[in-house]
């Protein structure tokens, strides 16, 4: 990674070595006979939502390929008579025999099970991907079994259920974002409908900002990120909003504690167009509400969030789809001191809307164009007599992008394409006024920069038993003026101000990312996989705070601050029983970081304000590495998982804890969750889950020092202090109602925190009384967020 | 004082949000913490038209004994202090209260400022100038932009700063305001004409007269000039928490005579006690990081602060 573009003369001929080895693999098949292209979309027959990931198989050749992210499969293959299998959990398979003489566009629909032989499925994936996939480090998940699974006070969560996956983790309730083989919560790419999601938590990550209406589908990738993705160092959670029924109309919802949500969607021309638009509100402030009196000093004050998803599409003929969904979420927390005339208004979230334009260029070329806007902004607001005082940070995005899959013969699936973003950061923005006094806080502080890749991506089949999936991300980040960089002494005073026009070169930054993974099939129920990626990322959170909050503020990489760049290892190996019924992984992480950003020791609040974000910031590397085991039972009346992971993080900060390495915050060595789902009959089911984990790092004071008369204390070693361990056990149950012809619902029970344990939020210390006197008290405390908390949700579905 | 809200604010705002919508239970526990070496922690102060004096003592274990005797011993004895300007250098001698006579204790207290009431309290023992000098009167005493060298000798260790005392900026004007015409209290406001130059900080404490707490500082006392640099600023504030008397007076009563002190001070001497001020605030949230006050004394295992206050006095009548 350099100011200019140098290429690695390694990287230069794995690039080279690489492009030829496509170029080879996929003439070597040219001899054969003469070849035709079978391709088409896969979908499902009641409501026309396109089946990502099902399974396509030419039963002669013992060959096959999966449909993509918008339902499309296709493959090239020698002229004959072939048996094509399309199946796809939780759907009945459907086989038909086909000619191919000719280029053959063959769509399919697939009719779900039986009501009576359905049972409870993990995943909407085929039965051998574990083993046969070269991708390593990848987990889809369905929405239908998340919503089996128990919910905290009935709220359907699928970020709480990655956190149920090895190497995923979670911070404790109360801690937003989730942390992924050691890297940090900035360093997961979210995906909604394509548009980056920067913050998915309301309410501090009590709640994630999918609405599990809206979702249709999951995917997780730990390790192993093959190279259409980039950013970001340690994982993409791609989640897609359901299309909407393009037959019939449907109404779906539910009535919770704390929330309530709708779902409609319906064609807006039958077969061809569709519409969905979903909304969630919660209702804490309204149910509080005449509990607060007018008279009471905090009447005003309330908290509530709110999310919409929206999305339309459009079918204009065989080779073309039109996309366009949005998303709005919003938390507003509202506070008001009545009797000091003081009063807050906090809202933040995030907004995204996607314009995509699936177009085939010929049976083996599909495209994907997309435009998005995405944006996530925070403001404060708070007045107080004469004094106002306004603070706002964000990131907004203008975002285009081409993405094209080649399927040149039946052993390969090439991805490549061209990815740019425009970037506004605005780190922090301040107004503030008091009486006539305006104050000056440097409202010219916001940083533009171009982000681009492009990229390309080969999995295929090098010999009958090994596959490579492979590829190479060439990144580049500029940031441009306007910009000005305050110039500080060491103190912290400004002497100089550097100011950059519109336009100017501010920083430039480029970086070749090579991502390898390797399978090597063992035999048919079991695989080694090996796995080497390396990733840059050029935007970065920074929190002041001991938790991540949405007042982390996101900068760009500046003349200051270089991206990070993460390079991770990963090996694995993967076994399947009983018929691909159960299939268990163990995986090993190595994972090396550079450039982490924090804020320097001593840093303050306001020192955000009237400065450069990036100048109060420090830098350093980071460490992980771990093992996961992981065992899953996919089909039956019972089904689940078990996942524990061994690991270990650290950081290394020159100017942090002396210079030595201190745990991560999110370090933990042993993290176990055990998920289990049973079907007892038609009309019950049952969830249950636990977590056990070594409790959170942090900083404690080991020592005590009086100035003016006060109590300071001195703390140990940056987390250098455990927690308790962290564990906990919910159940679910849920009545499914008669199914009705048009009319069903059911109703969902669960226990959160069954065995009433008391999980450490936080540990503070208190100390009143007079030290001088000799009456001062010191006292440690623990508090716990929730004791055992039952919750019933009711859910409908109408069509 | 206003500006620097946005952390309280947010502070008050995850904790209401917490306390309004969930149950959360709290439980006393205990908390084998590892044993860490004490260090030296170093109060030292210089303003102008005063002498120097300095408190040297160390850190205690966290859960240790509390009482005062506890409090007294953590008290450093027979360390060599000087203070230098450049151009005199005086050596600091030690005494502790207990060995004053009362009408010393009370001259201390007005050499340095510290309530004669606290020191009473308990046998204090500081390091200032010699006792023959207080009661001549003819001690070294700051000046406005001299700087002042600090070299501490403690066992085998050796510790020196460096502070100066920077101008004073007076206040334009003060006045007080009603908050509650039924309670009959209020807050203190002032204005000051900042000066053109940048780098500019300021100290606000105050004393209530007569209640012998001395000069307390509220819980955010110490400003930049960065966002009104060559402005004029209105401040807004309530009196702190009184570490002495642990009465929270919040707000000053109609009718309260108020002795206003208001310092520029060093860079360093702010970030010291903004971060000073952050730690004690948040005792413990969690949303917040722990602060580090940033010694400005050079050695190993040292703490504290050497300030050089560039003071201003003023004195209103509430009402």
């Amino acid at each position: 990674m350099n100011q200019k573009l140098v290429l690695n003369p390694n990287l230069r001929h794995l690039l080279l070595g690489f492009l030829l080895l496509i170029v080879w693999s996929s003439t070597a098949e040219k001899s054969l006979a003469q070849r035709f292209t079978l391709s088409g979309y896969v979908k499902e027959a009641a409501t026309g939502e396109v089946l990502v990931g099902a399974n396509v198989y030419v039963k002669e050749l013992l060959k096959g390929t999966t449909t993509n992210n918008y339902g499309f499969y296709s493959m090239t293959l020698p002229e004959g008579n072939y048996t094509v299998v399309i199946s796809y959990i939780g759907f009945t398979d459907t086989s038909r025999v086909l000619e191919l003489n000719k280029d053959i566009r063959y769509n399919m629909d697939l009719k779900s099970k039986a009501v009576l032989t359905q049972e409870v499925e993990i995943t909407g994936e085929r039965a051998d991907k574990n083993t046969e996939d070269a991708q390593m480090g990848v987990v889809e998940l369905e929405m239908k079994q998340i919503k089996e699974l128990p919910a905290f006070l009935g709220e359907v969560d699928l970020l709480k259920t990655i956190q149920l996956l090895p190497g995923v983790q979670s911070a404790g309730e109360g801690n937003a974002g989730f942390y992924v083989r050691g890297g940090g919560p900035d360093q997961n790419l979210i995906l909604l409908d394509e548009g980056v999601i920067y913050n998915a938590s309301h309410l501090f990550g009590f709640f994630s900002v999918f609405n599990s209406d809206a979702v249709k589908n999951i995917e997780l990738t730990k390790g192993g990120m093959p190279a259409q993705y980039g950013g970001r160092l340690a994982s993409v959670l791609d989640v897609s909003m359901k299309e909407g029924n393009n037959k019939n109309y449907e109404a779906t919802g539910g009535i919770g504690l704390i929330s309530s949500r709708l779902t409609l969607e319906g064609p807006i021309k039958k077969d061809t167009a569709s519409f969905m638009i979903s909304g969630r509100r919660t209702y804490i402030d309204v149910l509080a509400a005449p509990f607060i009196p007018d008279s009471s000093a905090f009447s005003g004050s309330g908290y509530f969030f709110y999310d919409l998803n929206g999305k339309a599409n459009w079918t204009i003929s065989d080779k073309d789809r039109l996309f366009l969904s949005g998303y709005l979420g919003r938390d507003i927390f509202t506070f008001s001191n009545n009797e000091d005339d003081f009063k807050v208004r906090v809202p933040w979230g995030n907004s995204t809307l996607a314009l995509r334009w699936n177009h085939l260029f010929s049976d083996k070329l599909f495209a994907n164009t997309t435009f998005i806007y995405s944006d996530y902004e925070f403001a404060f607001e708070a007045t107080q007599s004469d004094f106002d005082f306004k603070l706002f940070s964000g990131i907004e995005d203008w975002n285009g992008k081409v993405d094209f899959n080649y399927f040149p013969s039946i052993r390969h699936d090439v991805k490549f394409g061209l990815h740019y973003t425009f970037h506004t950061f605005t780190p922090s923005s301040v107004t503030a006024r008091q009486g006539e006094t305006t104050f000056d806080t440097g409202e010219i502080l916001k940083q533009y920069a171009h982000e681009a890749a492009l990229y390309i991506n080969d999995e295929f089949d090098l010999t009958e038993n090994l596959r490579i999936n492979a590829g190479v991300r060439y990144s580049g980040f500029r940031q441009i003026g306007p910009f000005s960089r305050f110039v500080k002494d060491e103190i912290g005073t400004s002497i100089d101000t550097i100011d950059y026009g519109r336009g100017e070169n501010v920083a430039t930054y480029t970086g070749l990312e090579p991502r390898l993974t390797v399978r090597y099939r063992l035999n048919s129920r079991s695989s080694l996989k090996a796995a080497y990626t390396l990733n840059y990322q050029y935007i970065h959170l920074a929190s002041l705070s001991g938790v991540s909050l949405p007042t982390d503020v996101w900068v760009s990489s500046s003349d200051k601050v270089k991206p990070q760049r993460g390079v991770q290892y990963a090996v694995g190996y993967f076994q399947n029983f009983a018929e691909n019924r159960w299939e268990s992984s163990v995986e090993l992480y190595y994972k090396d970081m550079t450039n982490l950003v924090e804020y320097k020791e001593g840093s303050l609040p306001e020192d955000d304000i009237a400065d450069n974000a990036d100048n109060n910031f420090t830098f350093g590397d980071g460490t992980a590495y771990g093992a996961e085991f992981f065992i899953k039972k996919r089909t039956g009346k019972a089904t689940g998982w078990i996942g524990y992971t061994w690991s270990k993080t650290t950081r290394q900060f020159d100017d942090i804890n002396n210079g030595e390495a201190f745990p991560a915050r999110y370090d933990r060595r042993h993290d176990l969750s055990i998920v289990l789902a049973y079907q007892l009959n038609e009309r019950w089911s049952f969830g249950g889950t636990f977590v056990y984990g070594t409790g959170n790092a942090l900083t404690l004071p080991v020592a005590r020092y009086v100035i003016e008369g006060r109590v300071v204390n001195e703390y140990t070693d940056r987390n250098g202090y455990r927690m308790i361990p962290y564990h906990r056990a919910d159940i679910a149950a849920t009545l499914h109602g008669k199914k009705g012809k048009r009319f069903t619902s059911d109703w969902v029970f669960s226990i959160f925190n069954i065995y009433n344990r008391a999980n450490p939020y936080f540990i503070y210390f208190d100390n009143t009384g007079n030290l001088s006197q000799g009456t001062l008290d010191i006292q440690a405390y623990q508090v716990s967020l929730f004791p055992i908390l039952p919750s019933v949700t009711w859910n409908f579905h109408l069509k | 004082m206003l500006p620097n809200a946005p952390q309280s604010f947010r502070i008050s705002i995850s904790m209401a949000c917490l306390a309004l919508f969930f149950p959360a239970c709290q439980e006393s526990i205990s908390i084998n913490l590892p044993d860490e070496e004490t260090k030296v922690v170093v109060e030292g102060y210089i303003e102008q038209n005063r002498p120097p004096y300095l408190f040297l003592t160390q850190t205690t274990e966290y859960f240790g004994p509390t009482d005062r005797t506890a409090f007294e011993d953590s008290f450093l004895h027979e360390a060599t202090i000087t203070v230098s300007d450049g151009l005199q250098t005086t050596q600091l001698e030690e005494y502790c209260m207990n060995d004053l006579s009362s009408l010393e204790r009370s001259l201390f207290a007005q050499a340095t400022n510290i309530p004669v009431v606290e020191l009473r309290q308990a046998n204090y023992c500081v390091y200032s100038i010699p006792r023959e000098d207080l009661l001549n009167g003819t001690y070294i005493q700051g000046k406005v932009g001299r700087s002042y060298t600090l070299r501490i000798e403690y066992r085998d260790e050796v510790f020196s700063a460096v502070t100066t005392i920077p101008e004073p900026v007076p206040l334009d004007s003060l006045w007080f305001e009603v908050r509650d015409s039924e309670l009959r209290d209020g807050v203190l406001r002032a204005k000051i004409i900042d000066p053109a130059t940048p780098g500019n900080h300021y100290r606000w404490q105050a004393d209530v007269i007569g209640k012998g707490s001395g000069f307390v500082a509220p819980p955010i006392s110490a400003l930049s000039d960065e966002t009104f640099n060559g402005k004029a600023f209105e401040m807004t504030h309530v009196h702190g928490a009184d570490p002495f008397t642990t009465q929270d007076t919040r707000f000053y009563g109609s009718g309260e005579k108020v002795a206003v002190k208001f310092s520029s001070i060093p860079a360093d001497v702010y970030r010291f006690v903004r971060n000073f001020e952050n730690e004690t605030a948040n005792n413990g949230n969690p949303f917040a990081a722990p602060s580090f006050p940033v010694s400005n004394i050079d050695g190993e295992g040292v703490l504290g602060i050497w300030a050089g206050y560039g003071a201003t006095y003023d004195t209103i009548l509430c009402r």
